[in-house]
């Protein structure tokens, strides 16, 4: 999939999440002009954009859909339940419309169907049934312009258009663009500008030199002639005005390098010379173009061609548009990632100056690096926000999940989500999202009971599901609970030991056992539905919010419901550490993985007789000597020879670190204490140093690593 | 020449500008054959704005033949058809 296409599809799919959240706000607290409003402009932005790929089916489509869409906006006719359902399914069907025509593939007979099926029932909802007449999908059909019966109107823009030269390679069709306007307006006059073209010897057949120059005539405005381009927008270069804005033509020429363009427009007639020469209003000299407008207004015109206002007609129009767009930003998070590394480098630069100022017992300047200091920490606050986005908007997706589990195992559902201003790094609420569906479909699968056991059990038949999110220290926590049957302990512990994860003698607590259900292959669940309960699923969910540097928590009560809690950091990209030393390095290590921190006196040195244990409470404790890991012995002769001859006695020291079920302990030399950090990825050269995540800067600019506590462990354990 | 392809695109335009080369060596009147094409894009009609460059400054005839409804569309709508004398 080329860039352009990729970003469409990006687009299309952000598109038409908006108009499912606005269906189904619609469905719950009513519809209002707002989310008509949004779910217009969601079908109209997605019409406008596939129409520049020439995906027919898709613009003929969302084309009638649009018009119904805007009766309802304009209240001529009423909303309804069953016209609410009904653009829910034209939805879906635009989604799999685009699908299809992204892959390339042809219409299956089903989705003609479907489409035929769509568009009869919205037609049927237009008032007087009067408008476009329904069209067929396929294109071999020779059919009306759709959109031409808007443009009786007597608006004609001229269109420059230049391409940049590697235009053609990236893989946008000039003609797809060309058969676009044709169908939000007319293309009068198309001339081919190929004075740029080299002969035959010279040309470099994939560079583009052909220029275009249009007399379009349409009744929309600047911006929807400039959306035509919006995916090749930094791949053209455009010049758009009304016909008669002769001050624009002027600057058009003489942005010219030579007469060509000039001497092009005369002898095709399409203005005339004192036009061309004099930059300013003259009546009207042009044979060719049939539809020829009055003059307008005679002060000369300095603003922005968007401004130009013709007629009363025209104001109408103006009037008639959506009232506002969007104002959030798309940007490449690598941008802001690069910030974020550039700010943090900015605090260490600001801590020697901070060092520098006290040494000096400089008062002044102390003063102004302070000041700095907190503006660098808002800053860098500042930058950190903007990569948190609020869960609502992932959350509201779950919805349809929730209803369409509950639909399908004949239960009644209320979906509750709670919380969803909360805001999260957008990394985490990404892959968190998989986790949650899964964990929301096991709730309505087997936490929430079929309505007749629920009227037994003297519950309200009707099951609730509750999606809640809320800060709390310095962590997001995400819960999701139904007031279903609950776990059942026995069962859970019985399966747990007919398949010999638990050993029969074992006493485990009430926690415990709860927390069976992450394990591999052990699903309750007596019969497997489609739906969940392939034993698959929970022990993947565990390991997806670990990867993430979460927790998560079961709490569980027979009859009433189960609560499970999630625990997130509020960002991938800050972590609190532990800073250590071992040898000349320091070394991060994550504080959710560490357990306690002991010191390595004699006691325990003899314990270990040369091996790499230590008996902490009766338990074996394997040790990681973390010089010895990832130094090479000679280094750590020479270290050993240092240390002799300055005489100095390392104090050793143990953290004991856990992850999962393991724990194992890292042998270092000095221990510094709790440090926030952000994390920096590493260059190529430690790609295969297993054992090390990434690294920090330290307010010293000495590098420390960053521990993968994970990989440490697996490889302490591999060597027994 | 007729053209051999069914899709006459911007996968294609390196080679047949290659043929064309050729054509404009050995001919003095050139005639494209266009009945097989089904599909023409941007590119192609700009090699072929090329030929037709070319064919002029070498005094040669240029003629674009058995234009199909097709490709006859893609030169209206992008108003090639004047240029390529269609």
């Amino acid at each position: 999939m080329n860039e352009e296409l990729q970003l469409f599809s990006e687009d299309a799919t952000e598109q038409l999440q908006f108009m499912e959240n606005a269906l189904l706000d619609a469905a719950q607290t009513g519809i209002d002009d707002d989310k008509i409003g949004e779910i217009f402009r969601a079908m109209h932005t997605i019409k406008g954009t596939a129409g520049m790929f020439g995906f027919d089916s898709v613009v003929e489509f969302t084309h009638i859909a649009e018009n119904l869409l805007d009766e309802v906006r304009q209240h001529t006719i009423d909303t309804t339940d069953e016209m609410m359902a009904l653009f829910l399914q034209c939805k879906d069907h635009c989604e799999n419309l685009i699908e299809l025509a992204i892959s390339e593939e042809e219409l299956s007979k089903e989705l003609i169907e479907k489409n035929t099926q769509l568009v009869n029932e919205l037609v049927k909802l237009m008032p007087n049934n009067q408008t476009d007449a329904p069209l067929q999908t396929t294109e071999e059909t020779p059919q009306k312009q759709i959109l031409s019966n808007r443009s009786n109107n007597d608006d004609t823009w001229h269109i420059s258009i230049k391409f940049n030269e590697d235009f053609f390679t990236s893989g946008m069709d000039i003609l797809s663009i060309f058969n676009f306007f044709n169908k939000v307006g007319e293309i009068i006059i198309n001339l081919p500008v190929t004075n740029e073209i080299e002969t035959l010897d010279k040309l470099d057949p994939l560079i583009t030199q052909i220029g275009f120059e249009l007399e379009f005539q349409t009744d929309v405005e600047y911006e929807d002639i400039e959306e035509i381009f919006e995916f090749v927008i930094d791949d053209v270069t455009l010049s758009i005005f009304r016909h008669d804005d002769l001050e624009e033509l002027s600057k058009l020429l003489e942005s010219q390098p030579d007469d060509t363009l000039k001497n092009l427009f005369l002898d095709e007639c399409i203005y005339s010379l004192d036009e061309l020469e004099k930059g300013k209003k003259t009546p009207e000299e042009t044979e060719d173009i049939q539809e020829i407008r009055e003059p307008e207004q005679q002060e000369p015109k300095t603003v922005k061609k968007t401004e130009v206002t013709t007629d009363k007609k025209k104001k109408n129009k103006v009037n008639k548009k959506e009232p506002q767009k969007s104002f959030s930003l798309r940007v490449d998070s690598s941008k802001v990632d690069h910030l974020i590394t550039q700010i943090s480098e900015m605090v260490i630069a600001n801590a020697k100056i901070t060092q520098i100022a006290t040494d000096k017992e400089d008062s002044d300047l102390e003063e102004a690096v302070n000041i700095l200091t907190d503006m660098l920490e808002d800053v860098r606050n500042g930058i950190m926000n903007i990569r948190m986005v609020q869960v609502e908007d992932s959350f509201v997706k779950f919805r349809r999940t929730v209803n369409d589990t509950a639909k399908k195992i004949g239960k009644e559902i209320d979906f509750v989500i709670i919380g969803g201003e909360t805001e999260l790094d957008k990394t985490v609420v990404e892959k968190i999202s998989d986790p949650l569906v899964h964990m929301l479909r096991n709730s309505v699968d087997h936490g929430v009971e079929l309505p007749q056991d629920r009227i037994a059990k003297g519950k309200n038949p009707k099951g609730r599901v509750e999606l809640k999110a809320f800060p709390d220290a310095g962590t997001i926590v995400i819960q999701i609970s139904d007031d279903g049957a609950g776990l059942d302990k026995e069962k859970l512990l019985q399966k747990a030991i007919n398949n010999g994860i638990v050993n029969e003698h074992d006493e485990l607590k009430d926690k415990e056992i709860y927390e069976l259900i992450f394990e591999a292959g052990l699903s309750t669940a007596n019969e497997v539905s489609d739906i969940s309960g392939r034993g698959v699923g929970m022990d993947v969910v565990r390991r997806n919010i670990q990867d993430l540097r979460g927790v998560i928590d079961i709490d569980s009560t027979l009859g009433k419901g189960t609560t499970f809690t999630i625990r997130l950091p509020l960002t991938l990209a800050i972590i609190d550490g532990f800073l250590v030393q071992a040898g000349d390095t320091k070394y991060v290590i994550p504080l959710e993985n560490i357990q306690e921190c002991i010191e390595l006196n004699d006691e325990y040195k003899d314990t270990m007789k040369g091996n790499e244990f230590i008996n902490l409470r009766g338990e074996i404790l394997p040790i990681l000597d973390i010089k010895s890991y990832l130094n090479t012995q000679e280094d750590i002769q020479e270290d050993i020879q240092k240390d002799i001859e300055e005489d100095i006695k390392q104090r050793e020291n143990v953290v004991v670190v856990r992850y999962a079920d393991t724990v194992i302990g890292l042998q270092v030399d000095e221990l510094y204490g709790e440090h926030q950090t952000v994390i920096k990825p590493l260059g190529d050269i430690f790609e295969n140093v297993s054992g090390v995540s990434g690294g920090s800067i330290l307010g010293t600019g000495e590098v420390s690593l960053i521990f993968d506590i994970p990989k440490l462990i697996e490889h302490r354990i591999r060597q027994d | 020449m007729k053209l051999e392809s069914q899709n006459f695109t911007i996968y294609e335009v390196e080679e047949l500008k290659e043929k064309f080369l050729e054509e404009l060596d050995n001919n003095d009147n050139i005639e494209i054959d266009l009945s097989g094409i089904q599909k023409i894009d941007m590119p192609a009609i700009q090699l072929l704005i090329s030929l037709k460059k070319s064919c002029a400054q070498k005094n040669k005839s240029f003629e674009l033949t058995n234009i199909n409804e097709n490709i006859y569309k893609a030169f209206q709508l992008s108003g090639c058809d004047t240029p390529l004398g269609v």
